[in-house]
């Protein structure tokens, strides 16, 4: 494989600049799981996640630049609007399990709660736990039933998932877009669940 | 957020704010975008802009953005650039209409450039041009960049300008 320098982590001085930077993204640890800021070293387990069929829920294929494109929007997330993309890993680990998102995608109408996980990963209930994890901090940013989940309605995963965190089918909302999609609405309730 | 401020006698550099996206866009939007890979449609210049910002929290450095000290009028860009393809980091800009030829760019690059060598300890930084683009080889020879003929750029036929740092400590 040819090198790919933009991929490579900072040394020295910039390395300190970007972990002060990636210190804006709040960390979270539940029983078993800990969702901490994204790094470049995490980018590797990304691409393999958005080039494999376990993307395929996620609207348009991916290639590798725009798997790229789709890992720097989350990351960009933090700075931009104080919500982002966080890496989620097993406590005491540092490798990727999966991604969880508290963002607004390029075109996306609310903000939304979105998750993905390696296929090493699924299977455990990571994801619930996750999300689950974060719905508090994105009740608090946007109020109970501001932020959604938009879901391929052909993932049987996702949509379990969804209903187990508590969140309510918004029809209404699904209509202000073209392609088909259901739109989970969250709320407050789903925290005490 | 500990992304520095730089200031100059007219500019304040600043960490990239989601407002400063719509003159991105727009600037991508238009011809004036030709020499950098533009134009492009709204969603594709938000995926580049993004990854931008980004570089700021997984590199360490990135672009500023650029306003006018007196007015706080948004100016542009000027900053590092390593996007997805690129060699190494590039001193790039991005200048709004009403704000060319005033001399903004040429000032805010030399704070970068100064910066950089300060803050990284790194001696050169480049500038990858489109051979076309004379407005920006301009800034770059004014700069004090020579074309370094061994730094491979982007995409082919691009004219690579190398700055040594030192010089703007």
């Amino acid at each position: 494989m040819t090198p790919r320098p933009w991929e490579q982590p900072p040394e020295g001085a910039a390395f300190t600049i970007a972990q002060r930077v990636a210190a804006a993204v709040p960390e979270i640890v539940t029983n078993r799981l800990r969702l901490r800021a994204p790094r470049l070293q995490d980018y590797a387990a990304y691409e393999a996640v958005f080039l494999s069929e376990r993307a395929a829920y996620l609207g348009a294929a991916f290639d590798r630049e725009s798997a790229f494109a789709d890992f720097c929007q989350g990351v960009a997330g933090w700075m931009l609007r104080g919500a982002g993309m966080w890496t989620l890993c097993l406590k005491g680990s540092e490798a990727p399990l999966g991604w969880i998102y508290l963002w607004m995608e390029f075109g996306d109408h609310e903000p939304e709660l979105g998750w993905i996980l390696t296929e090493a990963a699924e299977g455990n209930g990571y994801a619930v736990e996750a999300a689950r994890s974060v719905l508090p901090h994105a009740l608090a940013l946007y109020g109970s039933g501001g932020v959604v989940s938009y879901i391929d309605p052909s993932n049987a995963r996702s949509l379990r998932l969804a209903e187990r965190l508590g969140a309510r089918l918004d029809s209404e909302a699904a209509r202000a877009f073209d392609e088909p999609v259901l739109v989970y609405r969250h709320h407050v309730e789903g925290i005490a669940q | 957020m500990t992304i520095p401020t730089l200031q100059t006698d007219r500019l304040t550099l600043r960490a990239p704010a989601l407002a400063d996206f719509d003159h991105w866009a727009a600037f991508f939007a238009s011809e004036r975008s030709v020499h950098e890979r533009g134009p492009l449609n709204r969603v594709d210049a938000w995926h580049v802009w993004a990854a931008d910002v980004a570089l700021w929290h997984l590199k360490g450095y990135g672009a500023f953005g650029l306003e006018d000290r007196a007015t706080g009028a948004y100016l542009g860009e000027c900053g590092i650039y390593e996007p997805e393809g690129f060699p190494e980091p590039e001193l790039g800009w991005l200048i709004v209409p009403d704000a060319e030829g005033k001399g903004y760019v040429t000032e805010a690059a030399r704070a970068v450039m100064g910066w950089a060598h300060q803050a990284f300890g790194w001696d050169r930084l480049i500038n990858i041009i489109d051979p076309a683009n004379t407005r920006s080889i301009a800034v770059a020879t004014r700069l004090g960049g020579v074309i370094d003929t061994t730094i491979p750029g982007a995409d082919p036929g691009d004219a690579v300008f190398r700055h040594d740092l030192g010089a703007h400590a």
